[in-house]
């Protein structure tokens, strides 16, 4: 005895003013009747604490309530009865900018403090005797590609270099007298749906390297008063190299952004 | 074929052969017992008698014989030389020993090498092929020889990395917080706690339950935990601690990532091609092109690298990204374009193993995206130089515990480096522009810079090399040369890189000129090993072009150069094996054995050889010597009966491989059978006691031996006339030898043979005694044998007649009587119970037949031999002689009606009677008893035949004829036709 929703896209993605459309798949072992299902579509803002530390933003804003940003309501089917075995109701919810006194769409964004979610939700009521069976999906929200910031945006290389001298932390001695010097470069800006490209040169190493690893950051802020509170976390780290690597080999930065832990694209910034 | 040949051989013999034939002819036509006309006047007699003929007048009206009028037109003699020859190079084809495949070699190296080269000409032989691709055939079986190479160790080491294998599976030691530890700290990867020892097989069972996990979950819809079991089994080759195992694991591994990699394929192909309710969209083509693809696919195949991108570790990521880099088809117009970051990517492995190999994995990947150039595979045998060389330059810590793990870690990276540059070779095959790798491999740079850093590194030389066709190679031998004098470094011993050059050079024919520079250049060099092993190698490789050209002084200094570095030690198998091949080109090149014999230090070499290479080598040396027919010159031999001992000798130890054994034995005889002494026969005898005493184990040589020994009897006949000494040493010789042959077909033959000889030789007393021994050899037969020899009763019978031929000639004993030998005949077959009632009757006939035969006159025929007396001068007209013979006589016949009675087929039986009733006819005169015993043979047969049976009718036809003179007689039956 259960209800299942499916979405009739596979990655979930939904631009604004676009049809939601899924189906409910219900399999009951015998008939069963019903009081009305519904299908219900909501979005939310939260601000959570997450991993238990205590951070800054944590500290400004407290328990704050969700925010609910989006809410939609559709009844697929009056109350009637379900003959057993599967049956499979489609249903189709309008995703409307401006409506219910919600202003916009914001994209969907899993963050560590901050998360923008879309839900959508199918109840089966049953009245009062039996428990009222309901299932829930995630979907995710992406503004419309003209939407997006005018310019395409170009990729930008900078170049970098790391040597003993531009370290702040303390480096073992060894590394301090000896020395050593990377250089590379770094794309600053790309879109999201792109890697992350670049290039690095261990050009010299007085110690032996053991692994060389590229840490994604994500920086969350809000504005709190007339100042802006970051706070940063570390989202993905990814191994570019294993061991004592050759000198002077370029090796490249390549390095995929994981979208639901990043925004979809740059507009919700 | 044998029989020919031996036929060639005993061209001597032919003449007893001629003589026995002549005379058996003549037996079997009064066996048969035709009709004779000139019956004498019948008297009616009730004594039996035998009846008179005149053999010369019934063999001048019978005989079949003058019709055969020239000795030539025999159809078994040869008389057209070419036809001879024709069948001795049809033998040389046929002889499967000579066959190259056939060749043991036992040095696994250079197995490897040969089997290479091989390899590499049918990829050269390949047509062009519209896919030029190394087939998936070809990673098989490159899979497959990868994991012979390495099968060495039973037990891995495993460090903490492997966790995958740990989980579930057996483990001798755990120490489950130690393990814990070093997950939290990522320590160096040996800790000494966390090392574990699990079997390869355990390992393997392990890996093979990963893969069906994979499998289950793949099917059950749960696509991530596959992906997750996936990165488990991926990171299992980040641990090269295990080394020796590497490659096995990493085709394992590589096997469940293409299992993977198929399935994501197979999902996303299927994701553009049906819609979610299963209805057909499109079709992708082979060739198809991203807009093809509908964005859905497109999608999932997107949320697919997505996922492999977010793997932490370097190597995992890149195993994985490989596994799926097909599916970049689907996003990529040119998808090979993404290879060049794989290729750099793989940088980040510092491990020269690991990288190594997954270098191997991306080249083997790669094949599928069809990538239109080599710029890819140019980077990754750049890369890997530059790892080789950081392996190869460190010069200050040469220890010798250094060298030895470098040396095996650069075994261990050798396949991958083979493969990368078998890819380019074959692409650049494909687009003809091996110029063009010249210069992209920087190869070249070594050269103008030859001090220090980019010198070339051997393996990496010998690997291109190997890849390159012969014609390329012969167009550039000089430059190649360069190359390999400047790629002296541990990853591979220069020596090996001649060598290949080499092989490659005799591959085609490189101008003259050109190769005697290049030969010099090389012997140069080779001039200065001191091993023998790095010697004949290489001067192994290069024998081919050195005897092509018929370069003797190269020849000559080869020669040298193995005896004085041959001397100083123990010959190794590897050498053995390198001896083994040059002394075979060396045979092969050459006409004749002398010539090859006759080689500076030949002898000597062959000499420090032994064991199997040893035996190899002896037998070729046979083999050609006996080739071209008479071996004549006494110090050739001398040579060859030292070589056949020594093959003698090793008989024993070799005597599992019958079949080996048995080419071995048969070369033995035929040097034996082809020795000539020409006029020296004395010494020729001697040689054969000596090859009897040498030769003791082959039975296959005795006869032979008794046959050369009749030969050189004959010879001696024929051209001289003071020949008896020498005569009766022969016979007394084959006296000795024949009792020692096991086969009683072989001995019997043997003895009848060599009594005909004697009788040529006018030596009785030697017949008399072989003869004996003929029949003391029949008698000796058993139970057992005499069944098998029962099979072949035509041959017992023929044995038997062709004795009773013999003795027409033979004087008789006057001490023992003249049926002395009849009569132990006639013992024989009635004491042996193998002996068939129907062989019985027939030897019974016989010997009636030799019995008139002996009481005529006139006897039919002598011996070629004047000195030997026929019976009938010796017993001319005495009255004992033919009462003995009548004797006989009348005691075998009642024994004819037992042994027809005895037999229990009714056809036979009465065939039978009729055969024996002909015999008594032709045997005895007309007379009433003789006529009651025919009476009663016919009897016999009718009881037994139809009525209109033909041969019956004839016989008693025949019957009534020869006994019409007492038809009147009332006592006799009438038989009716």
């Amino acid at each position: 005895m259960s209800i299942e929703v499916k979405l009739s896209r596979s990655n979930r993605i939904y631009r604004p003013n676009e049809s939601l459309e899924g189906k409910i798949i219900a399999k009951f072992p015998t008939s069963i009747s019903h009081q009305g299902i519904r299908i219900t579509a909501t979005g939310n803002v939260n601000l959570q604490v997450r991993g238990g530390s205590a951070g800054v933003i944590e500290s400004l804003v407290g328990v704050l309530k969700p925010v609910r940003i989006m809410k939609e309501s559709v009844e697929v089917r009056s109350p009637g009865k379900l003959s057993s075995g599967t049956t499979e109701i489609p249903f189709t919810v309008k995703l409307r900018e401006g409506q219910n006194g919600f202003d916009r769409f914001y994209e969907t964004f899993h963050g560590a403090n901050i998360s923008i979610q879309y839900l959508v939700t199918a109840d089966l009521m049953r009245g009062y005797l039996h428990k009222s069976l309901s299932a829930t999906v995630e979907f995710i929200v992406e503004s419309k590609k003209t939407n997006l910031l005018k310019k395409p945006v170009s990729p930008e290389m900078v170049s970098f270099y790391i040597t003993q001298d531009t370290q702040r932390h303390p480096l073992l001695p060894e590394l301090f007298s000896g020395g050593f010097r990377v250089a590379g470069k770094i794309i600053t800006q790309c879109a999201l749906l792109d890697p992350l490209n670049g290039e690095i040169t261990i050009e010299a190493s007085a110690v032996p390297i053991h692994s060389i690893d590229i840490h994604l950051l994500r920086v969350e802020s809000i504005l709190v008063g007339e100042k802006i509170v970051s706070e940063t976390s570390l989202i993905q780290t990814t191994q570019i190299a294993d061991g004592d690597i050759c000198r002077s080999m370029t090796l490249p930065i390549y390095v995929i952004l994981p979208r639901l832990l990043t925004c979809p694209t740059v507009s919700a910034g | 074929m044998k029989i020919r040949e031996e036929e060639v051989a005993a061209a001597e013999t032919r003449e007893v052969e001629r003589e026995r034939e002549r005379w058996s002819k003549t037996l079997v036509f009064f066996l048969v017992g035709k009709l004779n006309r000139n019956l004498r006047k019948k008297e009616r007699e009730r004594k039996m008698e035998f009846r008179v003929r005149d053999y010369e007048e019934e063999e001048a009206t019978y005989s079949l014989y003058p019709r055969i009028s020239t000795t030539n037109d025999h159809p078994l003699i040869i008389c057209n030389p070419s036809s001879s020859i024709q069948v001795d190079v049809a033998d040389c084809g046929k002889n499967d020993f000579y066959d190259p495949l056939r060749m043991p070699t036992a040095n696994s190296e250079d197995d490897t090498t040969d089997l290479d080269v091989h390899g590499l000409l049918t990829i050269t032989n390949l047509p062009r092929d519209e896919n030029p691709y190394l087939s998936a055939k070809e990673w098989a079986s490159f899979k497959r020889s990868l994991m012979q190479k390495f099968s060495g160790s039973k037990l891995v080491t495993i460090s903490s990395i492997s966790d995958a294998i740990i989980g579930r599976g057996k483990v001798y030691e755990i120490s489950s917080t130690a393990t814990h530890l070093e997950e939290l700290d990522n320590p160096p990867k040996a800790s000494e706690d966390g090392v574990k020892v699990i079997t390869r097989q355990e390992f393997v069972s392990r890996l093979r339950e990963l893969q069906d996990e994979i499998n289950h979950s793949w099917k059950a819809d749960n696509r991530v935990t596959s992906l997750k079991s996936s990165i488990k089994v991926a990171r299992l080759l980040l641990d090269t601690s295990v080394s020796e195992f590497y490659p096995t694991l990493f085709i394992i591994v590589t096997e469940v990532m293409d299992i993977l990699g198929d399935m994501v394929w197979e999902r996303i192909k299927r994701k553009a091609e049906y819609a979610d309710d299963g209805t057909r969209i499109c079709s992708l083509q082979e060739k198809f092109s991203t807009s093809d693809v509908c964005s859905d696919a497109k999608e999932t195949c997107y949320n697919w690298f997505c996922k492999i991108g977010s793997i932490h570790e370097l190597l995992p990521r890149i195993y994985l990204e490989l596994s799926i880099l097909r599916c970049w088809r689907f996003l990529h117009e040119h998808p090979w374009e993404i290879l060049q970051r794989v290729v750099m990517m793989i940088r980040g492995l510092a491990d020269p193993l690991a990288s190594y190999y997954c270098r191997l994995y991306m080249v083997y990947c790669a094949q599928k995206l069809l990538p239109p150039d080599t710029g890819y595979l140019i980077t990754c045998i750049t890369d890997m130089t530059i790892i080789l060389r950081r392996i190869t330059s460190e010069k200050e810590t040469m220890s010798k515990k250094w060298v030895e793990d470098n040396v095996s870690l650069i075994s261990l990276l050798e396949p991958p480096l083979e493969w990368t540059m078998k890819c380019i070779c074959m692409e650049a095959y494909k687009k003809r522009q091996y110029d063009d790798i010249f210069v992209k491999l920087q190869l070249g740079r070594g050269l103008s810079n030859s001090s220090g850093t980019s010198k070339c590194i051997s393996i990496i030389v010998h690997h291109f090399l190997k890849e390159l066709p012969a014609e390329l190679v012969c167009l550039h031998a000089s430059y190649i040369l360069q190359l390999i004098e400047s790629a002296n470094d541990i990853s591979l011993n220069q020596y090996l890189n001649y060598r290949l050059l080499g092989l490659k050079l005799s591959e085609r024919k490189p101008q003259v000129d050109y190769v005697d520079s290049v030969l010099g250049k090389v012997f140069q060099v080779i001039t200065q090993y001191s091993r023998l092993d790095e010697y004949v190698k290489v001067v192994d490789a290069f024998l081919d072009i050195v005897l092509q050209y018929n370069m003797d002084n190269y020849l000559t200094i080869i020669l040298d150069g193995i005896s004085i570095r041959a001397q100083s030690k123990e010959i190794t198998e590897n050498e053995l094996s390198s001896l083994q091949s040059i002394i075979l080109k060396l045979l092969a090149h050459f006409n004749l054995v002398e010539e090859v014999l006759a080689l500076n230090h030949f002898a000597e070499i062959l000499h420090v050889m032994y064991g199997s290479s040893r035996d190899v080598v002896n037998m070729h040396i046979l083999d050609k010597a006996t080739r071209n027919g008479y071996i004549c010159d006494p110090t050739t031999i001398q040579m060859l009966f030292e070589i056949s001992q020594a093959l003698h000798d090793c008989l024993d130890i070799f005597s599992v491989k019958d079949d080996h054994h048995e080419q071995q034995e048969h070369l033995i005889s035929r040097f034996v059978q082809l020795v000539d002494y020409g006029a020296e026969m004395e010494h020729h005898l001697t040689f054969l006691v000596e090859c009897r005493g040498a030769f003791g184990r082959i039975s296959e040589l005795k006869e032979v031996l008794v046959r050369s020994s009749n030969n050189l009897v004959m010879k001696e006949v024929k051209y001289a006339n003071n020949v008896v000494d020498f005569v009766k040493s022969c016979i007394a010789f084959n006296e000795v030898t024949i009792p020692s042959i096991v086969s009683t077909t072989k001995r019997m033959n043997l003895y009848l043979e060599t009594i005909e000889v004697a009788l040529l030789g006018g030596l009785v007393c030697h017949a008399d005694g072989l003869i004996h021994s003929a029949i003391d050899c029949l008698q000796s037969v058993d139970q057992s044998e005499g069944l098998i020899l029962q099979n072949d009763s035509n041959g017992v019978l023929s044995w038997i007649r062709k004795l009773c031929s013999l003795l027409v000639i033979i004087p008789g004993n006057p001490e023992q009587g003249v049926a002395y030998y009849p009569r132990s005949i006639l013992a024989l077959v009635e004491s042996q119970s193998w002996i068939t009632p129907q062989l019985r009757l027939r030897v019974f006939c016989a010997i009636l037949s030799l019995s008139t035969t002996l009481s005529q006159n006139k006897l039919p025929y002598h011996a070629y031999n004047t000195e030997v007396v026929g019976n009938d001068q010796l017993f001319y007209g005495d009255p004992t002689y033919h009462q003995e013979l009548e004797a006989l006589c009348s005691s075998v016949l009642p024994k004819v009606i037992d042994s027809v009675l005895q037999e229990p087929h009714k056809v036979i039986r009465g065939n039978l009677a009729l055969e024996a009733c002909s015999y008594i006819l032709s045997a005895y005169k007309a007379s009433s008893e003789i006529s009651t015993i025919c009476a009663k043979l016919i009897e016999i047969a009718k009881s037994c035949l139809n009525v209109n049976h033909k041969y019956m009718r004839n016989t008693v036809r025949y019957m009534d004829k020869q006994l019409s003179s007492i038809l009147g007689d009332a006592t006799t039956p009438r038989v009716s036709t």
